[in-house]
């Protein structure tokens, strides 16, 4: 791998316990990033990549949600090590998180200019003066049109664009070494979304940052992120560049997933839905979870979960017979 | 914002001369003939029907109760039979003693119920949620009438620790720290109520605003716990929490502490009502009411205004 | 509209997507259910004790023992002692408890049933008549409602029936009030909708749709106030109005009590009790009604 590794998370669990018993939204995932590196974490709403987003943050409420199990490893410590008061000086510092619905992320009676100084004093130590001005600069290199008006509105007069720029603003206000953006354009317009790509892409890139955006579209990773991971029913089932992927992906479920979206390579052909529902999380089986959907199973999937191995150099997949996935496409 | 506030007035207009309409009415329904007051049950008829005449007692009841309305606006609110003197300077004057109850009251009310209702929210489900809310269940079901007398026989009979009741002492001192050590009393019986349904207000609004996204972006910003609570989700329930306490107050200035000022003997408004009851005082009772509704009325402007002030989300509209 | 509002929609299970999970909801409905339960106990033991009040009672409540006079607690043939003038508290505490009730009930329903009329014609057709009814109420009810209600009280004269119709009055508005609340929420739904598409007429709509849907939730929030009600009622007797003596109420016999306050106090305390103990029978079962059955109430 080309970068040095910022971020490892090893076998985290995150449950959700309730009267139905315990949700197993995120099962034992494992995926690392590097310095600078863009990563996408794609799945299915409700296969666990919000729950892994706002697991490395430790954001995850209590209850109904608990991490009981792993470890994420971030420039060498251990967050769940950590104590409550050196976490949040990580959260906003050195992680940022840029949410989906941007308008629903902001306080609804505060100014979005004070939102903004308000991340920004309490990480630089700076007056309350100084924050707006940095705020002001903020929305300049993000090339929002008259910053300082845009400041004195409330979220609910802005647009969704606009929030989410705002909550950008206040992601790389700290330059932080990791930003998280969950669904983070998924409830833009297709052209908000393209600009919002673009900046975050460009800011990102100027100071280094390191990405992780979850996102169920296939066409966001392929614009934003070098590398992709593949989610379904609380794990990684495939890891890799994010070229290999539409290449030739080797798990039937990312097979399943190009297959479904409509592309500019595939025009012409027809969109194949995939068949079946995921798995309760409450009811996750023993085997391969993908198993009741998989046009490649055979007896031996349903032994025990096949583990994320490395398939070929720099890629890995969850699949006990990964050469034959892409049979399907 | 000006557009509103001049609608809220004009509004005013039509509210003040409905409920004097009502308040012109319980006159009227008031047993007992004027006539007989003025001049005694055996005066001859036609002295009566003349005396009658030159009150207009004669005219529509419309006609009346628009002259009744003149006198009013010129501020003649007509004489207590009680204490023969014009109602309105008594009214005036009992009014302020009122407010400082009401004060010392609102003030017990608004710190405890905002400081409950807020924790219980913090809490919710844990077992101080639980008694936080079973406390105000039996605050809100306790009448204030009979929470005074237990008050009193703890702790002035029995410890002997406050006075019974007035505002001040008899002999001796007449510093302000003798008012506020018979105000702490009544202060608390009353506010106990109001403090109650705020706690419940401000724990349902509370919850309602921490339920929402936001919360989480704000702790994903590095904000404290305690900054996550206090600056942000309070503020955001505060226009809920200061519309329910304008109304608390409302009816705490203007009827709960009825019942207290009666047990602590504090001389205000409500005592004043219950004396005027008392001694069939009708004047000085109903002037007592008139005066009460505009404050009523006003106050619940005031809270209108107050509340569009503080929410952003609704001075836009 | 606060954006506020467009709260996700919880799900059963909590999914990835989810940080919400069904367990808060999950929580407040056994938190209703238990206050529903231990609400309707104690009103429901309120209730007997009002129907069984001849049994229970060793004497008659009136009857007078001048030489028992303010016998404590315990005494042996006055189970929870006398009165100032030697009238047993037990029997009169059992029958008092038939004036609360009725003073928690009645008004309560008649009003109720103005104001379900009211406000379900008023809010149904929306614009106009909804305003014309808000407002009114508004305008004729801009006093104070205790005071208005200690006013009436006064001008119509002391006894049951007057007590009775004072309250009945103040609570018109905010049961005509809350009624129409129901009802907007009402009409904007899909089988209303439905109803006048396929050509309802409004009454019908009115009479089979929005009357019957809005019953629930105007009982559930009657039954919140009927707590204040029981306080309330009390106080107009407490003041002198309402109850006259010699029929017992638990409001009067606290004001009886106070002159010996200072000597014997369960002839205050002990009314208060009940007072207390029904009001937090009716409030508890009010609130888990609330929580259930109101749709105005989210939290």
């Amino acid at each position: 791998m080309e970068h040095a590794e910022l971020l490892r998370v090893e076998g985290l669990k995150t449950w959700f316990h309730s009267r139905h018993g315990v949700a197993k939204a995120v099962d034992g995932i494992d995926f690392s990033i590097g310095e600078g590196e863009h990563v996408g974490l794609v799945g299915e709403s409700g296969s666990g990549k919000s729950v892994t987003a706002l697991s490395i943050l430790r954001l995850v409420r209590d209850p109904p949600g608990r991490i009981v199990d792993g470890r994420i490893l971030f420039e060498g410590r251990d967050l769940l090590s950590l104590s409550d008061e050196q976490m949040r000086r990580i959260r906003g510092r050195r992680i940022s998180m840029v949410f989906q619905d941007p308008a629903s992320h902001l306080d609804p009676v505060m100014k979005v200019g004070d939102w903004i100084a308000e991340a920004v004093a309490l990480h630089k130590g700076t007056n309350r003066k100084e924050a707006i001005a940095e705020a002001v600069r903020l929305l300049q290199v993000l090339k929002v049109p008259s910053p300082r008006d845009v400041l004195h509105a409330y979220p609910f007069q802005l647009s969704g664009g606009m929030c989410q720029r705002i909550l950008i603003a206040t992601a790389i206000a700290t330059e932080p070494v990791l930003i998280i953006a969950d669904e983070a354009t998924s409830a833009l317009d297709v052209t908000v979304q393209a600009s919002i790509l673009r900046t975050l892409g460009e800011l990102t890139e100027n100071i280094g940052t390191a990405v992780l955006l979850t996102t169920h579209n296939m066409r966001v990773v392929r614009k934003a992120c070098s590398r992709v991971m593949v989610m379904y029913a609380g794990r990684v089932v495939e890891d890799c560049r994010t070229e290999h992927l539409f290449e030739r992906p080797m798990h039937p479920y990312t097979v399943g997933l190009l297959n479904a979206v409509p592309s500019l390579d595939r025009v012409g052909r027809p969109l194949i839905p995939m068949l079946g529902e995921p798995p309760l999380p409450t009811a996750t089986p023993p085997g391969c979870a993908f198993f009741a959907r998989c046009p490649i199973r055979r007896p031996i999937c349903q032994e025990k979960r096949p583990p994320l191995l490395e398939v070929a150099p720099g890629r890995s997949s969850a699949c006990l017979f990964p050469e034959e996935a892409g049979g399907a496409r | 914002m000006l557009r509103f506030l001049a609608w809220r007035l004009l509004f005013l207009i039509p509210v003040l001369l409905g409920a004097s309409a009502v308040v012109f009415t319980l006159i009227q329904l008031a047993p007992g003939d004027p006539i007989d007051v003025l001049m005694g049950v055996f005066a001859s008829p036609e002295a009566r029907e003349a005396l009658r005449a030159k009150y207009g007692l004669n005219d529509p009841a419309y006609v009346q109760y628009f002259r009744w309305l003149w006198h009013i606006l010129q501020g003649d609110w007509g004489v207590s039979i009680q204490q023969r003197r014009p109602v309105l300077p008594l009214v005036m004057e009992k009014f302020w003693i009122t407010m400082l109850l009401t004060g010392a009251a609102g003030l017990f009310a608004i710190v405890v119920g905002v400081g409950a209702g807020v924790i219980a929210a913090v809490k919710q489900n844990s077992l101080t949620d639980r008694l936080i809310l079973l406390v105000s269940v039996f605050s809100l079901s306790m009448p204030a009438y009979w929470l005074g007398l237990v008050f009193i026989f703890l702790f002035s009979v029995t410890l002997g620790w406050l006075p019974t009741g007035g505002m001040r002492s008899f002999m001796g001192e007449k510093s302000n720290l003798d008012v506020l050590e018979h105000m702490i009393m009544p202060g608390v019986v009353a506010g106990l109520t109001p403090a109650a349904i705020i706690a419940r207000v401000a724990r349902a609004a509370m919850l309602e605003g921490m339920r929402l996204d936001y919360m989480t972006a704000l702790r994903a910003k590095g904000l404290s716990e305690r900054a996550v609570i206090l600056r942000h989700a309070l503020r955001n329930a505060l226009p809920t929490i200061v519309n329910m306490t304008g109304l608390q107050i409302g009816y705490l200035i203007l009827g709960a502490a009825l019942f207290v000022e009666i047990i602590f003997s504090w001389p205000g408004l409500g005592y004043e009502i219950y004396k005027s009851v008392i001694g069939r005082d009708m004047p000085m009772m109903l002037g007592l009411v008139l005066f009460s509704t505009i404050v009523f009325v006003l106050l619940n402007l005031l809270v209108d205004v107050l509340y569009r002030v503080i929410n952003p989300r609704v001075r836009a509209d | 509209m606060d954006r506020t509002d467009n709260e996700p929609i919880p799900v059963a299970a909590p999914t990835g997507g989810s940080q919400e999970g069904g367990w808060p909801r999950v929580l407040s409905g056994v938190r209703s259910h238990q206050g529903i339960a231990v609400g309707a106990a104690i009103v429901m033991a309120v209730v007997l004790v009002a129907l069984l009040a001849p049994f229970i009672s060793p004497y008659d409540p009136n009857e007078i023992h001048p030489i028992d006079r303010l016998k404590g607690i315990g005494t042996p043939g006055y189970l929870l002692g006398t009165d100032i003038q030697g009238r047993d508290m037990l029997s009169r505490l059992a029958w008092g408890s038939r004036t609360s009730l009725a003073i928690a009930v009645v008004p309560l329903a008649i009003a109720g049933l103005i104001g379900l009329l009211l406000g379900s014609f008023g809010a149904y057709g929306g614009g106009v008549s909804e305003t014309l009814i808000m407002r009114g109420m508004d305008v004729v009810f801009g006093l104070p409602p205790i005071l208005l209600a200690i006013a009436v009280a006064a001008t119509l004269g002391p006894g049951l029936f007057n007590l009775l119709v004072s309250l009945t009055i103040v609570l018109i508005p905010p049961m005509t009030r809350v009624t129409a609340q129901v009802v907007a929420i009402l009409r904007e739904q899909t089988f209303v909708e439905a109803a006048r598409a396929s050509g309802a007429r409004d009454l019908q709509i009115i009479f089979h749709h929005i009357l019957p849907n809005s019953v629930a939730p105007v009982l559930a929030y009657a039954t919140s106030l009927a707590g204040s009600m029981v306080v309330f009622g009390a106080g107009i007797s407490f003041i002198g109005l309402g109850i006259q003596p010699p029929r017992a109420d638990w409001g009067r016999m606290i004001n009886d009590g106070r002159e010996v306050l200072d000597l014997m106090p369960h002839v205050s305390t002990l009314p208060g009790i009940a007072i207390v103990v029904l009001a937090a029978g009716f409030n508890f079962l009010g609130d888990g009604l609330r929580d259930l059955l109101d749709p105005r109430m989210k939290v």
